[in-house]
């Protein structure tokens, strides 16, 4: 079975001293859509939109994705 | 060399293209005002919104005939003709009751299809036609009515077997099979249908 990709978003938040709120909004998703996010329960991220993630955290998309192995 | 202009072929073409331009001309129109009324309505109502409720409602709305149109035949037209038919007929009389009983059992499938089918038509008002509740609702409806034309047909052989029924009667029962099996079908191709199109529009919310 496949692991699963993380995004770890709350780091660079704490680090950039910003809010869900201004994140979603300086993406221009929902902060609905930031929720699916940050809890992993999104299927897919356009590279566009993790590009813009990464333009408003100043921040590489290593520093935010995390790939952990299925446990077996 | 004399040039002779035929004016009367040309009249009766410029007269008949005159007419093929003013059918097309009348069908525009009617075309235009048509778009022009859904557009409006679709700005005062929400646009595709307004198609979609109005879907729902004509489905509801052919649910619920369905629903009377099946009581009545159920209820009056049944009774009233088998009847009259085992007055006529005294050498049938016994098949009555066995007949009305059979065709009554044959209605609880059809009735819980329209209630599938009602809920089927409220979430399609509500936005959420591929869903996989739908797609679950539509495989029943399928199992239902491949199950009721099965009983149907089987019964009718037996009916037959038994002598309570009439070699032309089993002829017409083999339409209704094939009507009813094809309904199964249809449901079952649909409930794969829209199953998928559940999935990629989970997979499109769940896309950021």
């Amino acid at each position: 079975m496949e692991g699963e990709i993380i995004v770890n978003i709350d780091v660079m938040l704490a680090k950039r001293k910003m809010s869900v709120t201004e994140l979603s909004e300086k993406v221009g998703i929902t902060l609905q859509n930031m929720s699916v996010l940050k809890n992993g329960r999104a299927k897919a991220i356009k590279i566009s939109t993790l590009a813009k993630i990464c333009e408003a955290l100043d921040c590489q998309p290593g520093d935010i994705l995390e790939y952990r192995p299925s446990k077996k | 060399m004399v040039m002779v202009h035929n004016f009367d072929s040309e009249n009766s073409n410029s007269k008949t293209n005159n007419k093929i331009l003013s059918f097309y001309d009348k069908k525009l129109l009617i075309l235009v005002v048509y778009r022009a009324t859904i557009n409006h309505v679709g700005k005062v109502y929400g646009g595709f919104d307004m198609e979609q409720k109005g879907l729902s409602r004509w489905l509801k709305f052919i649910t619920i005939g369905m629903g009377i149109c099946g009581l009545v035949i159920y209820c009056i037209v049944l009774p009233v003709c088998g009847g009259d038919m085992s007055a006529e007929y005294p050498e049938f009389s016994g098949a009555y009751y066995p007949w009305l009983i059979f065709l009554w059992i044959t209605a609880i499938p059809c009735y819980a299809v329209l209630v599938f089918t009602w809920r089927i038509s409220t979430k399609i008002g509500n936005d959420n036609s591929f869903s996989l509740r739908n797609a679950q609702d539509l495989k029943i409806i399928s199992v239902l009515t491949i199950g009721d034309t099965l009983f149907f047909f089987v019964m009718n052989i037996i009916y037959l077997l038994m002598g309570i029924s009439h070699p032309g009667i089993m002829i017409a029962s083999l339409i209704i099979t094939f009507i009813g099996i094809s309904i199964a079908v249809a449901s079952a191709a649909l409930s794969h249908l829209v199953f998928k199109a559940a999935k990629i529009q989970e997979e499109n919310e769940l896309t950021i």
